[in-house]
């Protein structure tokens, strides 16, 4: 039968809920065991990222990728993540054409561009 | 100069005001086939454009598919450089094309870009006008009946296949049966029809090879028909999304030239293609496929399309979009799935019949297929008092064609009415690329019909009636061809005139 993406993720994400730590390599062996057996490996990216995102939904998580011109420092980091209500950062990342500021993707989905380069392309583009 | 630009940029810098931008995004987890499945974007509404940010450059996209976990939306161009994990931004508003005057002459895409390499469309930057490529039909109190005539040029259509300003009349064939001369025919004729002011011509070229699209745009400029025509072109190498998108595009080019109060022609060369190009998007975004694999909503794919074609009334200006929908058969089957969803939903249709082609009578249209809806109502006064006896005597040739082989044995009025359908069927033949105005047309249907034309054999009837149409050029060029074309009626003034010609022509023929 085949499985949907979903499926694999909420029941991944279910079953994961009260395992112990020591539980959880052998149930993950089962699950890559149970989605190589359906042929589905090469769906697993997408699996992956199905999970991640369902069990931050399911915890009331906000996953946070940043990205920005330097390194971040300590209190940067801090207002970020204290300014988005429940947010946990997962990522950074730096991209230097921001030229300065940062961009901040909140649950893969809204994004907040309060870089230098988007400034600039404002103030010559209307 | 310099100091102006210096105080520009400072004024910028101290008006400037920081702000935040908050957008929605998603993510390409899949691409191919011109189709991409997008993450994210859970916002998004059916038919939205998107913006997918690629390591080369935006690509245009649109929303298609909104199921639960993803968005599947087709790519508007190349998606050769769309990647796994590329951004995608919704835009919020749906497709739309810029249009204006500037568009006339002129060959672009179905997004609006320039193909004919003469550089930027529009100059002015300041007045931009842009109409959605999805827009809602013109409802039932904006419309008005067909009245004025689109005369085409071709004999056989003008006299028993009328067609008038904002109708949708149906060409339908086999391949290479001349479907495509018959429309090229009808926008070269509109600079000759000096009763009415021209339409502004589209013709909408779907999957077709890039070396006919050339050869067509060749002839419309050698014809100085280009002048007022605008070619949109999809050819065969673009992607089936723009093959899709190209025929509501043009609509809406169409529709603005409408709405300023003018007439507008567009002709969509061809439907089938378009139908097939719907088909391959919705099977690669894996929607039901239903009769013949084609997607559930197949008709309305047309039925919206070609419901925008319409005579305004005067409250909304008074103008109209004519369109003339091709469809190629397969093998003269006009009962397949597409042929007939199409010929429901014009108001007539034009049928080339092979056999025709083949025995020699080009345009091959078969009169008794062939219908018009509209009618007489868009025929000048002068064309239906002589398109009436025409259509009468040709239906009786019909009825008695199986006889011609026993003709000697017939009786004398058999005998006369199986030799004046054959004279008819001459005088309706017609190269390509010649269209005849509708006055030179009522000339030669009366003189056919009153039996001027009876004593030529067959086989002659073509260069006489040639012949007879140089003549009334030359000699009777304002008291008959350009009274009739001045009022559009046939008086009897007119009558005598034409019959006094038609006597002296004959004896100075057989002279």
């Amino acid at each position: 039968m085949k499985y949907t993406v979903r499926e694999y993720a909420h029941a991944l994400v279910e079953l994961a809920e009260d395992k112990k730590q020591s539980e959880m390599n052998a149930l993950l062996h089962g699950f890559l065991s149970f989605v190589y057996r359906n042929g589905d490996m090469a769906r697993l990216g997408r699996i992956v990222q199905e999970v991640s995102r369902q069990y931050y939904r399911s915890r009331g998580l906000h996953p946070l990728e940043i990205e920005s011109a330097s390194p971040l420092t300590d209190a940067v980091r801090n207002a970020i993540r204290s300014s988005v209500f429940q947010g946990i950062l997962i990522k950074e990342s730096l991209r230097e054409e921001l030229h300065g500021g940062v961009t901040i993707l909140i649950d893969h989905e809204i994004l907040i561009d309060a870089s230098f380069e988007y400034q600039l392309t404002r103030m010559f583009t209307h | 100069m310099h100091d102006s630009l210096i105080d520009n940029l400072k004024k910028e810098i101290e008006g400037f005001k920081r702000t935040l931008k908050t957008e929605m995004i998603g993510h390409v987890i899949e691409v191919g086939d011109g189709i991409a499945k997008i993450s994210g974007i859970s916002g998004v509404g059916a038919q939205e454009m998107l913006l997918i940010t690629t390591h080369t450059g935006e690509v245009a996209g649109i929303a298609f598919n909104l199921e639960e976990d993803l968005v599947g939306a087709i790519i508007l161009g190349d998606s050769s450089n769309v990647r796994e994990g590329d951004v995608v931004k919704p835009t919020g508003r749906v497709l739309s094309v810029r249009v204006g005057e500037s568009l006339v002459g002129r060959v672009v895409d179905p997004l609006g870009n320039p193909q004919d390499g003469r550089g930027p469309i529009f100059e002015d930057v300041t007045e931009e006008i842009f109409y959605s490529v999805e827009r809602a039909a013109p409802s039932v109190i904006e419309r008005e009946s067909v009245r004025t005539p689109l005369h085409t040029g071709i004999k056989a259509i003008d006299s028993m296949v009328p067609i008038g300003r904002g109708q949708r009349e149906l060409i339908i064939g086999d391949r290479q049966i001349g479907k495509t001369s018959l429309a090229i025919d009808t926008i070269i004729n509109q600079k000759n029809d000096t009763r009415h002011v021209t339409p502004i011509c589209i013709y909408v070229a779907i999957g077709q090879k890039e070396s006919k699209i050339a050869k067509i745009v060749a002839t419309l400029k050698e014809a100085g028909a280009m002048a007022y025509t605008i070619v949109v072109s999809a050819p065969a190498s673009s992607p089936a999304s723009l093959w899709f998108l190209a025929p509501y595009s043009a609509t809406a080019i169409g529709e603005y030239f409408m709405e300023q109060g003018q007439d507008a022609l567009i002709v969509y060369d061809d439907l089938s293609k378009h139908a097939w190009a719907y088909r391959e998007l919705s099977l690669l975004l894996r929607r039901p496929p239903g009769r013949e694999a084609y997607p559930g909503d197949i008709f309305y794919l047309h039925s919206r399309l070609l419901e925008r074609s319409a005579r305004l009334s005067k409250e909304r200006g008074g103008g109209s979009l004519t369109a003339l929908p091709i469809i190629e058969t397969q093998l003269g089957d006009v009962s397949a799935y597409i042929p007939t969803n199409v010929i429901s939903i014009t108001d007539g249709q034009i049928y080339l019949e092979p056999e025709l082609f083949y025995q020699g009578i080009r345009p091959a249209v078969n009169a008794g297929l062939s219908v018009s809806r509209v009618g007489s109502s868009a025929q000048t006064k002068a064309m239906k008092k002589v398109a009436g006896r025409l259509r009468l005597e040709l239906a009786q040739f019909r009825e008695l064609a199986a006889f011609t082989q026993f003709a000697s044995e017939l009786d004398e009025s058999t005998r006369k009415r199986i030799d004046r359908g054959k004279v008819l069927i001459q005088v309706l033949k017609q190269p390509e690329l010649n269209p005849v105005p509708f006055e030179q047309q009522v000339v030669l249907f009366y003189a056919a019909i009153h039996g001027y034309f009876d004593s030529i054999p067959s086989e002659e009837v073509q260069t006489y009636s040639n012949t007879l149409l140089r003549y009334m050029e030359s000699m009777h060029k304002e008291d008959i061809l350009g009274a009739l074309l001045k009022s559009g009626e046939l008086s009897t003034d007119i009558e005598e005139k034409m019959k006094s010609a038609f006597n002296d022509f004959s004896a100075t023929a057989h002279s």
